[in-house]
């Protein structure tokens, strides 16, 4: 028996290491179909380096040839135009030149205060005089800023107040950078918001700087690392920006320097002010600004820590509304302040979707000097004829909340440059806000004639750097569609608006008030169009790397099942070793040739985007594919069609069945939105299916087992249901429970009371479930009893003390006792915040580093116990002592034998699901404890079913003793135990095990939506952002649900199998493996392909593309967790433990 | 004890024989016309209760409408069980004497306890029904009469015929529905029906999600068509089976 052990054991090793290598070229294959899918599908904006300058205007003749403005003769019947007014500078002196007056356009305002106030959502910011908005429940937030509507009340001409409506993705980087630049930060931009970089487009903040103008900042460190070297080195106060749970570190520090600085720059001004209008770069010495930024993120952090309706957002606004009280008084005439927010936040107070609450902010402008000059309702017949003739995009004015303008967040870019004078960044494609322009007049002559000219010579001077830049654009990247689009669309609408300029230039009179606002709702009407055009285009697709990336998964999963059948068929052979060679050598080999293209055939490529890079991922993929099959014809004489058409089982017809639901349901975009709960619908198809099933089992025992799991199993699946993040298209139909109430962050303390129970409960069940099989042996006693109940416990004090935390500060903000409370409050909380992370760091070092070093020295539960042999012992050697091997009157039996592989491997699975335990957010933390229940349900659900067979079969073999089946097996039992059909994973239990790792992703509180990550966990256990440990904490606690399956996925195979060496274990475990690769692979490659065949689908970026996105990162992380922890680590342990253990026994 | 009511495989000592289900085991003929006469008269009857008979529609007010429905339907599927059970006990040839009175008292005397069974047994399927669309998603506490309601129409289509036919007869139950074995001809017609509703009440869920916003999406309304019309699906597939095919192979083997 030995030297077969061991040749086994050596087989062993030799076939696991390939299987591993199988998996990493299976997890290759998915990299690079992702890879090259994603760098078709999003695709990033070509950044233009091209900058404005101050000496050249952008303005176009009529052949679309660059003009330089001085050598035109510009022919006027008006004099106060720009061009005009460049006629009459001398364009050498350029100093000069911009000082008196400004660059492109007089500047109107000399200095301006920017504030901007974190997720100030539009409607905080508006007047709510609707009784019922005001008792509803949400009055934490609203009605909060009066300041605002005092101000339009009491100084409607020096105040305005826009709906500011970003665009996606809401996240402050991208924000930050469209408030800069002018531009549509492109999706794909969203994951870089914890690493800022400096901008190198052409953007206001160099603008200011190029013209020597003073840039004091405060706040946000996100704009420091946006604008490294533009700021004034004495006047930059960055906080760091991401402690998210610390409400006002960021806020105070910038209100102590705010009043100050605004005074400074007061003081100089009046003490100076002949020597303003002389010369600027006096000043440099001084301390005196010209902009002063300021970003608040108080409010930001609020809405993410509590959601918007709490008293702490109350107050956060109280203290905004103060401070702009303060800033309003403190300025001078010659500034204009800007307050607005970069996006909103949605109901639960986080951003980064597109949703509407996360897209509408607000914009106040104010200036002591008058700002509008709107007498007789110019605008809004303007607004009215540019409504009429649009026919998309947004209207000027939205009637939520009353009737409000609603701008463009871009918008601001146009405005503030030419309000103080500089050149419009080149890439901007905002458009000026009309309302500022209709007042500029040089002698106050308030002529509506003048007016209109003025704000006429505006627009035109935006659309024509509009113009230039598209034009640019386009010349500098001829293969985009935007080229075509502008040429044909664009080109005809600016040619079409300046002929009409130029007719209405030239004719003598003084043109007609009506014939103004046509030309200039032309005007306006090109800036919307160009905006909705580039909004569209702006991820331009690639079609030949979209097709590629579809190629290579779908050819993936074809390899994969390829495979499973293959083992299958050869129950004895089965040669990873050889399959990952050939597929080794034909990688290599298609690289190489890939390569070998792209050096030799150049020309090829030109009519693709394909990089060298993707072309040798391409051909390596195909390369190693095509190998496989070839390798597969050869070995199996391939095509082999089957002689008749296979009988399908109800069980097998079931699993194909939930394949084809699963993938068709992306074909649609309310069942991907819904997926949660057709998830929710398909899992307890196949739970009452089973509990129906199970009333034919004769067996009184294993029916009642059967059914009782099965009812466990759909209660469960009924609890998991229950919790949920609603994500905004859902709405109506979906009430959020996963947190106290939709519009919170917080965790109800329900909730922590049953996270406190599940501390006693969890390892109790696995207690229980161990002793079934009496492998309550070895390792896991000690783990279960003291590692694993003590990280839950830690963990659920860390979130009770969270909690009290959170309950503390409201009642600070209750008391508004601030002088007595916050001394005593802040020193109470750091010694809280101390232990409070103390706790949780212990319980993350318990999970990863005390569990797996005590897993990995004894993995296995096995206890021998030595017993006299008795001859009543021998017999009734049912249950307990499956082995018994006589030694000279004594017998050794092995606790735990029944279940030697299943119970060590659960007792690995613990210890992971301690570690994702932590990681969740209270709600998060049950729905993963019922997610273990359920998994156990699921294995002895899926145990109860073989047994059912296996009786079956038992009891037709006794019961039909005919002759036929005597010459095939002499016994029954000799033939069940040859035959180890029933024992191997069918597809159903594999398509469950993905549905439950879906459903449980829903249930931890996420949603396909970037904004459901819970940004928030990144913080537990620290007090500063770390960028490893918080992006790594955000990511287990994305994807725990999908790591904890896919880990549990060799339990299908290893639960109840004793020790046998007939038993074709190994190979058992590829098939569980690879079929579970298969189900998601082409789950993931559907979501792939639809969001590509919908790439023009209004919904796509909404629904299609992030279920793509979770799609393939779900894919790659369950690749990686099988072959790095699962059979990397976890059964590589347990199966070379075991061989050694039974080895040790023999001998 | 008939034959019949053995199972294929040798019982084993734990296992409860189950007793017959009705006396006769001389059903071998499936009259065509009478029991297609009997469906299409069902079929339109159940047609008249959920679409004609209450005054309110369903799209309307589903509850206001399933309560008469379901009322009305309780005495269609009364009326139907009693006129089929008719026509198998003539069928059974037990009382040659035609007259309806005999007939009628032969049905009581037979099927009387059947049918006073069915009543609590439907309502017992109700409550499970109500608790598989909970199960299933359907809203736990709000709502609560639509899902009761839904559940009592899914109940009388799809659990009242086998109630009167198999009483609380638990072995027979499992080996009709658990297992999949229709055998006589009665069994047949009740199996594929049964299986029918209920699987067209699952397949009605599928339109709930979608965007369209349509009056008819709204729970209960498209399992109720759903399951209504799976109901006629399965009562004109069990005519073609029971046509086409007969009694199982089982039951003619122990006859013989």
């Amino acid at each position: 028996m030995h030297p077969a052990r061991s040749q086994n054991a050596n087989n062993f090793y030799k076939n696991h290491v390939y299987l591993i290598f199988f998996c990493f070229w299976i997890l290759l294959l998915h990299l690079g179909g992702i890879y090259l899918f994603t760098r078709g599908f999003l695709l990033t904006r070509f950044v233009l380096d091209n900058h404005s300058e101050c000496s050249k205007p952008p303005l176009w003749d009529n052949d679309n040839n660059y003009n330089n403005v001085y050598n035109i003769k510009y022919d006027y019947p008006w004099q106060n135009t720009v061009a005009a007014r460049f006629k009459q500078k001398d364009p050498k002196n350029q100093s000069n030149f911009f000082n008196s007056d400004g660059c492109w356009y007089p500047k109107i305002f000399k200095k301006a205060v920017i504030i901007i106030i974190d997720a100030l959502r539009f409607d905080f910011a508006i007047p709510h005089l609707n009784k019922q908005i005001q008792n509803s429940e949400s009055h934490y937030y609203l009605n909060k800023l009066p300041i605002f509507n005092q101000l339009l009340k009491t100084q409607p001409s020096n105040s305005l107040l826009f709906q500011y409506v970003a665009d996606p993705p809401t996240t402050t980087l991208q924000r930050l950078k469209a408030l800069t630049t002018g531009t549509l930060p492109t999706f794909i931009d969203a994951g870089s918001n914890f690493a800022g970089y400096a901008i190198d487009e052409d953007n206001l903040i160099d603008q200011f700087k190029n013209l020597g103008m003073k840039i004091a900042f405060m706040g946000d460190d996100t704009w420091v690392s946006l604008f490294p070297n533009q700021f004034d080195q004495n006047m930059t106060h960055p906080f760091p920006s991401f402690n998210v749970w610390d409400l006002h570190t960021v806020d105070n520090g910038i209100l102590n320097l705010l009043g100050p600085t605004l005074k400074l720059g007061n003081d100089k001004k009046d003490s100076s002010l002949t020597q303003t209008h002389s010369d600027f770069s006096d000043y440099s010495n001084s301390s005196q600004w010209d902009i002063l930024i300021a970003h608040f993120l108080g409010v930001d952090h609020c809405g993410h820590r509590y959601g918007p309706d709490h008293p702490a957002m109350a107050e956060k606004l109280g203290q905004m509304d103060d401070m702009i009280r303060d800033v309003i008084r403190d300025i001078d005439d010659n500034t204009v302040v800007f307050i607005m927010g970069d996006h909103g936040m949605d109901s639960k107070g986080d951003h980064g979707g597109d949703s509407d609450e996360e897209l509408e902010s607000a914009l106040f402008m104010y200036s002591k000097k008058r700002l509008i000059h709107d007498s007789t309702n110019i605008l809004s017949r303007i607004y009215q004829k540019l409504d009429a003739i649009e026919s998309h995009g947004s209207k000027s004015f939205t009637k939520k909340f009353g009737t409000w303008r609603s701008i463009p967040q871009i918008d601001l870019v146009p405005t503030l440059a030419l309000l103080l004078g500089i050149p419009i960044p080149f890439n901007n494609l905002g458009s000026v806000i009309p309302e500022v322009f209709l007042s500029y007049s040089e002698d106050n002559d308030l002529n509506i004639n003048k007016q209109l000219i003025n704000l006429l010579d505006v627009t035109r001077l935006n659309v024509e750097q509009v113009y230039q830049y598209i034009i640019e654009y386009s010349l500098q990247q001829p293969s985009t569609e935007l080229s075509k689009d502008a040429i044909h669309v664009l080109r005809n609408m600016f040619d079409h608006a300046e002929s009409k300029y130029n007719l209405l230039k030239n004719s003598p009179d003084l043109p007609l008030i009506d014939d103004l606002e046509d030309l200039i709702v032309l005007y306006l009407s090109f800036l919307k169009n160009t905006l909705f055009i580039c909004r569209r285009l702006w991820a331009q697709f690639d079609l030949p790397l979209i097709i590629s990336g579809i190629c290579v998964l779908i050819s993936s999963c074809l390899c994969i099942g390829l495979h499973i059948t293959r083992n299958k068929k050869n129950s004895i052979t089965f040669d990873n070793q050889i399959t990952v060679m050939y597929a080794l050598i034909g990688g290599s080999f298609g690289a190489v040739f890939s390569l070998g293209i792209i050096k030799f055939i150049d020309p090829l490529t030109i009519g693709f985007s394909f990089s060298t890079f993707d072309f040798t991922i391409f051909g390596a993929s195909f390369g190693s594919m095509i190998a496989f099959i070839i390798h597969y014809i050869i070995s199996n004489s391939f095509p082999i069609l089957p002689k008749k058409f296979p009988f399908i089982s109800f069980d097998t017809f079931m699993s194909i069945f939930f394949l084809i639901i699963h993938s068709f349901l992306f074909a649609s975009n309310s069942f991907t939105i819904f997926e949660d709960r057709i998830t929710v619908f398909l899992l307890q198809t196949f739970g009452l299916f089973t509990f129906f099933k199970a009333f034919k089992i004769k067996n009184k025992g294993l029916r009642l087992k059967l059914q009782f799991f099965t009812f466990m199993y759909l209660l469960a699946t009924r609890i998991a249901a229950y919790s949920t993040i609603c994500r905004e298209e859902q709405i109506p139909y979906c009430t959020s429970t996963f947190y106290i109430s939709p519009t919170s962050t917080v965790s109800s303390p329900l909730t922590l009371i049953i996270l406190t129970t599940m501390t006693v409960f969890i390892p109790f069940i696995i207690c229980r479930l161990l002793k079934l099989s009496e492998s309550y042996n070895g390792i896991a006693p000690l783990w279960i009893e003291f590692g694993l109940r003590g990280g839950l416990i830690l963990s659920s004090a860390y979130w009770i003390m969270d909690n009290l935390d959170s309950n503390s500060t409201s009642s600070v903000i209750v008391n508004r006792d601030e002088t007595k409370f916050n001394t005593t409050d802040l020193i109470f909380n750091q010694s809280w915040k101390w232990f409070k992370n103390f706790i949780v760091r212990f319980a993350f070092g318990l999970s990863t580093i005390v569990g797996t070093v005590a897993w990995s020295t004894s993995p296995l539960c096995l206890e021998l116990k030595i017993i006299e042999t008795d001859e009543t012992l021998n017999n009734s050697s049912s249950q307990s002592a499956e082995k018994q091997t006589k030694h000279s009157g004594k017998a050794i039996e092995i606790l735990g034998y029944k279940n030697a592989f299943g119970a060590s491997y659960f007792v690995f699975l613990t210890i992971i699901y301690l570690l994702l335990f932590i990681t969740q957010k209270p709600m998060g933390g049950i729905m993963l404890s019922i997610a273990l229940c359920q998994l156990i349900c699921l294995l002895e659900i899926i145990d109860a079913k073989r047994n059912a067979y296996e009786l079956n079969v038992v009891k037709k073999l006794s019961s039909k003793d005919d002759e036929k089946y005597v010459s095939n097996a002499s016994s029954s039992s000799n033939s069940y135990t040859n035959n180890f059909q029933h024992k191997s994973t069918k597809f159903l239990d594999v398509v469950i095990l993905s549905l439950l790792s879906s459903l449980y992703f829903f249930s931890t509180g996420h949603q396909a939506t970037l904004s459901s990550i819970q940004w928030s966990v990144g913080f537990i256990g620290i007090e500063e952002l770390n960028y490893f440990i918080s992006s790594s904490l955000v990511t287990l606690n994305t994807l725990s649900s999908q790591i904890l399956f896919s880990l549990a996925v060799p339990l299908l195979t290893f639960w109840n199998i004793t020790p046998n060496s007939d038993y074709p274990l190994f190979q058992e475990l590829t098939r569980s493996i690879l079929m579970y690769i298969f189900y998601n692979g082409i789950v993931t490659t559907s979501s792939v392909f639809w969001a590509a065949f919908f790439k023009r689908h209004l919904m796509v970026w909404k629904v299609f593309a992030p279920r793509f996105m979770l799609g393939g990162i779900n894919l790659l992380t369950m690749d990686l967790v099988i072959c790095a922890l699962s059979i990397g680590f976890g059964c590589w342990k347990i199966m070379k433990e075991i061989t050694k253990y039974f080895e040790i026994i023999y001998k | 004890m008939s034959q019949r009511d053995k199972p294929s495989s040798s019982t084993s000592p734990n296992e409860i024989v189950p007793p017959p289900f009705h006396n006769s085991s001389t059903i071998t003929k499936f009259h065509p016309i009478s029991h297609t006469l009997i469906t299409i008269t069902q079929l339109i009857l159940s047609t008249l209760c959920l679409l004609y008979i209450p005054s309110t529609k369903l799209l309307d007010d589903p509850v206001r409408c399933l309560n008469v429905t379901t009322m009305t339907l309780f005495f269609v599927q009364f009326l139907i069980e009693s006129s089929r059970w008719l026509l198998y006990l003539q069928g059974d040839g037990i009382e040659t004497n035609k007259s309806i009175k005999a007939m009628l008292k032969n049905l009581i005397e037979h099927k009387g306890e059947n049918f006073a069974h069915a009543l609590w047994i439907t309502l017992f399927g109700a409550f499970m029904f109500h608790l598989i669309a909970i199960v299933f998603g359907a809203p736990a506490i709000d709502d609560v009469l639509h899902t009761m309601l839904f559940a009592l129409y899914i109940s009388l289509l799809a659990i009242y015929p086998p109630a009167c036919a198999f009483k609380n007869h638990g072995p027979i139950w499992a080996r009709v529905f658990s297992d999949g074995s229709p055998e006589s001809i009665p069994e047949k017609l009740i199996y594929y029906t049964t299986v029918a509703t209920v699987v067209g009440a699952w397949l009605g869920a599928i339109v709930i999600p979608l965007d369209w916003d349509r009056p008819w999406q709204v729970w209960p309304i498209p399992c109720v068509i759903g399951g209504f019309v799976g109901h006629i699906v399965g009562s004109i597939i069990s005519l073609f089976v029971c046509y086409f095919s007969g009694e199982g192979d089982n039951i003619q083997k122990k006859r013989e």
